[in-house]
């Protein structure tokens, strides 16, 4: 059979009492995907189930079928629509998603992790995959790489085990990473997946590529003028990537950023990101299929190099991140330390905010206490199983004669002593 | 696949290494090393490795026997779960529960293992074998089960899991610690979601010698104390061995025991206080595709009863919110009301403590109840959800009404009914 699909996703920022003209974008985004266009909806930052209603109640003639994923304390933010009937449902949550006690971002309470529905359309069986990745707060000193880096990872081993079998593999996203970053290359690269932006013919001048990006672009009413000094064209970090299966040919026709700039009537756009249409053509069964590009069993031997070079960087990554982890464990402890001497200390003070002060103080005791004892060792074991997985993705298994040991000692029940 | 046909032979144990608590801990983890380093076993599953000494210390013993293997890290202390084998290793993927028990039940501890479902993708003789470990959280009173909604979601989630990543494998091996009877609600969701053979009940055994296969608070385990055996005289069957093959594959159970000495040699001690279940496995080309072997019925009633379970939790957990809230309040106001409290003497630090950890559990209550709380609803509502869509009812807009999240973090929780309908009338054509 061959038939073409098209898939749009769209980051909403849709933060309650945050996002600004949140209700009525959130109704134009209804209105737009009841529009019948689209045959697969991938969303983001749908913070709230009412809003995840609002689209659901629109757009249910034409999408009928859709499955929100909950995670985290208001997550995790995904939700995804279909024509087709959803067959199952499935969502995994990373190891490492930000920092409760970083309020600013946030990230840490939308549970994040990577959504998957299974649909069958006809005879094929398609796989949808929508995924939010950790936010780049500061591209010069990016806080969150490690995160983001295992998240990447850990996302593509999650598509490429449960893809064995599927026709088709369409994920969608905003994955807070640009081309060619080392997140960008870990699920491109190690899900073998092609990014519809850059398999599509008609996006290669330059014009045409910056057309394709997806945040803080000039044409959106959010963007900020000083994210436009650093990045006049705004940066792509949205994406619709695909592959296929055996006996299925999947091309992308077009890819493209086609939303009007402004809400119809409105002075404002449909969301501070950009929504990325792109219409796949699929064909099932190698007889009496007209295109003529490479069916999704061949992968290429370049693809594995660049792949061993991807993780070799990301387990560098990885293992930075746990050495600077033992660095920020002692910070925690002498926190700790420093908050009960000072409670010590101001246990006869008598003025007039003291009992405001040894509250906040005793705050910081229990959070470094917390940070150091529980917190710390919950992300080493995240990082350090991404980096084991990474390890044996590159082909070497580890053996036991110790001579690729990458464990640590435990001290105490844990202890973060070697680091090889 | 090379062969016609291969034999396979697979254990798994809770190791009960739990540091400075369990019992002959170094001496017994030494013991399971010897017996696992004797090559008998191609597979090994174990949980309750909860410190990477033991680890390594069964690792560097086993390194001829069993070359491959791989540590589940996760959480505080977890996951606890490890697996080794004799074939090389293809891929190693850890996915953990949204739920898995409370951070402050501390002598319970299960959330400190960040406890979750570990696979890997082994190469064995030209087989694609998917092997998998678990530890579900544990049953403490089966009279009053807090953690059963807790422990149905894992259930539920571990079946999808190994449901939606064995599709292509040519044989599928989950062993573990399922903290669930057979027949009981857990049980059968593992069994019947992801249509598994339970191993144990694969082997024809006449009911009496059912009881051999007893795997925790056995008769002949050392450890067993006389109170559980008043409450079951034989032990309970919580560790499990369950498989099935993938399509051309035919995977049968030649034998199921239980079968290591009772006493670690030449010591009084057993080598853990649950049993090693070891399992040997046929494996065969088969030209028809095995059917599904469990009955429509029986998986629509047990995900009927799972939907039961979460609904049931989900309420719970409106209540339980509000207990925190109040819990707030009632230390805010004991914090207002000690403030002048003076005593004298070497009793005068007493207040300042009391008042100490006043403020800690008022700071607990908020917590639990702004935090906590919605992680928990929303962990078991995406449980109830996948329930849903696996029993094949599709979810019609008009009828949903979900949990509105409350003001201070995006919404409220107020309206809990009828959340996604069951009612087949309801339904979406």
């Amino acid at each position: 059979m061959e038939t073409e699909l098209t898939v749009v996703t769209l980051n909403c920022w849709g933060i309650f009492l945050v996002s600004k003209n949140r209700i009525p974008r959130i109704n134009a985004i209804a209105d737009e995907l009841a529009s019948g266009k689209y045959d697969f909806v991938f969303l983001q930052e749908v913070w709230t189930t009412k809003d995840f209603e609002r689209i659901q109640l629109r757009t249910s003639s034409v999408l009928p079928y859709s499955h929100y994923f909950f995670s985290g304390v208001v997550g995790a933010g995904l939700c995804i629509f279909s024509r087709f009937p959803i067959k199952t449902a499935f969502f995994h949550q990373w190891a490492v998603n930000g920092y409760i006690h970083k309020i600013q971002h946030g990230d840490w309470f939308g549970g994040k992790g990577i959504g998957m529905v299974e649909v069958q359309h006809e005879d094929l069986t398609i796989n949808l995959y929508c995924a939010h990745l950790h936010a780049e707060y500061d591209r010069s000193n990016d806080e969150y790489l490690a995160h983001r880096v295992n998240q990447a990872f850990d996302t593509a081993q999650f598509i490429s085990l449960t893809s064995k079998h599927a026709d088709l593999v369409i994920v969608a996203g905003d994955l807070n990473t640009e081309p060619g970053d080392l997140a960008y290359r870990l699920i491109v690269h190690t899900a073998h997946l092609n990014d519809a932006a850059l398999s599509c013919s008609s996006s290669s001048t330059e014009t045409n590529v910056n057309k394709m990006n997806t945040f803080e672009t000039p044409r959106n009413s959010y963007t900020s003028s000083s994210s436009l000094i650093s990045n006049p064209f705004g940066k792509r970090i949205d994406y619709v990537a695909f592959k296929s299966g055996p006996s299925v040919i999947a091309n992308a026709l077009t890819c493209e950023t086609s939303w009007p700039d402004r809400v119809s009537g409105q002075t404002f756009s449909y969301s501070d990101h950009e929504a990325v249409i792109a219409k796949l053509r699929v064909c099932k069964s190698l007889l009496g299929c007209t295109c003529n590009l490479l069916t999704g069993a061949e992968i290429s031997i370049s693809d594995e190099v660049k792949k061993n070079e991807i993780l070799k960087e990301s387990i560098e990554i990885c293992d930075h991140a746990l050495s600077h982890l033992q660095a920020s464990n002692k910070m925690y402890i002498l926190l700790s330390i420093a908050m009960f001497v000072l409670f010590t200390i101001t246990a006869n003070f008598e003025f007039q905010f003291v009992l405001v002060l040894r509250i906040v103080i005793l705050f910081l005791l229990s959070f470094g206490i917390f940070m150091s004892v529980i917190w710390h060792k919950m992300e080493v074991h995240g990082i350090l199983a991404g980096k084991l997985g990474m390890v044996i993705e590159l082909g070497r298994c580890p053996l036991a004669s110790g001579t690729d040991k990458v464990l640590q000692e435990p001290r105490g029940g844990g202890g973060d002593d070697i680091w090889v | 696949m090379k062969e016609m046909k291969m034999d396979i032979t697979v254990v798994t144990l809770n190791c009960w290494g739990i540091r400075f608590v369990s019992k002959d801990r170094v001496a017994r983890m030494a013991a399971i090393a010897e017996e696992l380093a004797t090559g008998k076993y191609d597979f090994v599953c174990l949980q309750e490795v909860w410190t990477t000494e033991d680890y390594e210390r069964i690792k560097t013993r086993t390194g001829d026997a069993l070359p491959y293997s791989h540590y589940f890290f996760s959480g505080v202390i977890g996951a606890g779960i490890c697996i080794f084998s004799k074939s090389p290793i293809k891929s190693a993927f850890f996915h953990q529960w949204a739920v898995n028990g409370y951070i402050h039940k501390i002598q319970h501890g299960d959330w400190f293992g960040g406890k979750g479902i570990g696979m890997v993708e082994v190469d064995h003789r030209g087989l694609t074998i998917n092997l998998y470990t678990t530890h579900l959280h544990a049953e403490y009173d089966r009279t009053n089960d807090e953690y059963l909604a807790h422990r149905v979601t894992q259930a539920f989630d571990t079946a999808q899991f190994i449901s939606v990543t064995s599709k292509h494998a040519d044989v599928v091996i989950v062993g573990g610690d399922l903290n669930t009877e057979p027949g009981d609600l857990a049980y059968r969701l593992i069994v019947h979601t992801a249509q598994l053979r339970d191993a144990c009940n694969e082997v024809s055994l006449e009911s009496s010698a059912k009881e051999v296969m007893n795997t925790c608070e056995t008769a002949t385990n050392s450890y067993s104390s006389p109170n559980s055996l008043k409450l079951n005289p034989f032990g309970k069957r919580i560790d499990y061995i369950a498989y099935k093959g993938g399509s051309n594959v035919n995977v049968s159970a030649l034998s199921c025991e239980t079968s290591w000495p009772d006493r670690v040699p030449g010591q009084p001690f057993s080598f853990s206080d649950h049993e090693a279940v070891v399992t040997k496995l046929r494996v065969s080309k088969s030209d028809a595709n095995v059917k599904s072997l469990v009955s429509n019925d029986a998986k629509r009633e047990t995900l009927e009863e799972s939907i039961e379970v979460c609904d049931h939790a989900l309420s719970h957990l409106q209540t339980s919110k509000n207990m925190y809230i109040l819990l707030s309040l009632a230390m805010f106001v004991l914090l207002s009301m000690t403030a002048n409290l003076e005593l004298t003497g070497y009793l005068s630090p007493l207040i300042p403590m009391l008042r100490a950890v006043i403020l800690f559990i008022f700071f607990f209550g908020i917590f639990m109840s702004v935090i906590w709380h919605r992680m928990e609803v929303h962990g078991i509502l995406s449980g109830k959800l996948g329930m849903l869509i696996e029993l094949g009812r599709p979810l019609a807009p008009e009828t949903v009404v979900l949990p509105e999240h409350n003001v201070l973090v995006g919404g409220g929780d107020s309206k809990w009914t009828g959340v996604y309908s069951s009612n087949p009338q309801d339904c979406f054509p």
